[in-house]
């Protein structure tokens, strides 16, 4: 093992590592070596800190990973991800989708000679919000609702599904007095503005 | 950048699905997590059963870690928690059975734990303390001052660079050759 990588180790232990934490992270990670010699780092600083209990269990961390090894994989704020983007992107996927049926009713009604698109029906027949919204990329959820929209020609597949996503907000905020997906969306379109 | 910020990026990885960095984690605190049960708990092998089960628990709480406060100090109450409901359990235990031990002994209640009495699983501490004083003792005086305020001082390598008067790129080779001198010392104590 090399020392520079050992002094990185040592570096990453006092939080003083520069621009290669996450490399020497990786490094800890991967190697059973490395990983002693960090132990050891710690009962060296545990001892002089007085933090040594009488007795060590020397396989406790291979204990404790064997016991974890057997749990599902902590998936981070999983809880967050739920009230602040998992709901507002399902609210996306299902307004976009009502939307769509709600458009694709409009076109049957309309004249039947015109071959427009629903987002080009969108775009003439809703109003027109300066939503200011940059390319902003949707989750998986509503790939399903793009999908039916992309092969409208010169409109970026997201600008498309914002304006039309947009615009429908605009008309259920105008109807209900309710502000509901619009808020969300107009932050994350102002930050990639930044 | 500081010792939390190293907690927190490996909380990120845990958290993004890498097992292997609580691992890191874990030999991280273990003595630290392992003697603050120790004041709680008096049998040795209960203290690192319970050690074991306040990673585990905290391992399982990591989803609701926001990094509010540092990690350790987190995880310092899931262990303190963890030996106070152990406590508890046994005092309950020692009001509903007066002089059976042995059936205390047996009650595993829900814990995944495993019996730490082999002596080869346990270490002394008390030579390995021995030998990191001795060894820091006889470090050249460059390297014991760098060691010491790092590690007792608590300051940063900034702060040390601007008391020992050099680069903090000197600080940080100091503090490593410290860390090295007494490691050559301490491995072969841990037969590793």
């Amino acid at each position: 093992m090399n020392d520079d990588l050992k002094q990185k180790l040592s570096s990453l232990m006092d939080g003083e590592t520069d621009n290669h934490a996450e490399h020497t992270i990786s490094e800890l990670i991967t190697s059973e070596s490395l990983r002693k010699t960090w132990r050891r780092y710690h009962l060296i600083s545990d001892a002089l800190n007085g933090n040594l209990p009488a007795l060590l269990d020397r396989d406790l961390a291979g204990t404790i990973a064997s016991e974890i090894a057997k749990e599902p994989i902590p998936i981070a704020g999983y809880r967050v991800v739920t009230r602040r983007f998992l709901r507002p992107a399902a609210g996306l996927a299902i307004a976009a989708s009502v939307a769509a049926i709600a458009i694709l009713g409009i076109q049957q009604n309309s004249d039947r000679t015109q071959e427009r698109t629903p987002i080009q029906l969108a775009d003439t027949q809703l109003p027109q919000i300066n939503a200011n919204i940059s390319s902003y990329t949707f989750p998986a959820s509503s790939n399903a609702v793009s999908s039916q929209i992309e092969n409208t020609g010169d409109v970026e597949p997201n600008l498309r599904l914002n304006s039309y996503l947009v615009n429908y907000n605009e008309i259920r905020t105008s109807q209900t007095g309710v502000q509901g997906i619009i808020p969300y969306v107009r932050i994350i379109a102002n930050d990639d503005d930044k | 950048m500081r010792s939390n910020e190293t907690d927190q990026l490996l909380v990120a990885r845990v958290q993004q699905g890498d097992k292997a960095a609580f691992d890191v984690l874990v030999l991280r605190y273990q003595s630290r997590i392992t003697n603050l049960i120790s004041r709680f708990v008096r049998n040795q092998n209960d203290t690192l059963d319970i050690t074991q089960e306040a990673f585990l628990k905290a391992y399982r709480a990591l989803p609701n870690f926001r990094g509010d406060s540092a990690f350790y100090t987190w995880l310092y109450r899931i262990a303190i928690n963890t030996a106070k409901n152990y406590l508890s359990l046994q005092s309950r235990r020692s009001a509903e059975v007066e002089q059976d031990f042995t059936e205390i002994e047996q009650i595993d209640g829900d814990n995944v734990l495993k019996d730490h009495a082999t002596p080869e699983h346990l270490l002394l501490t008390d030579e390995i303390q021995a030998t990191i004083i001795s060894t820091i003792e006889q470090l050249p005086e460059d390297l014991r001052v760098a060691i010491t305020l790092r590690e007792i001082e608590g300051l940063s390598y900034e702060e040390i660079a601007e008391v020992m008067e050099c680069p903090i790129g000197t600080v940080r080779s100091r503090i490593f050759r410290a860390r090295e001198a007494i490691d050559n010392q301490l491995a072969p104590l841990l037969e590793e």
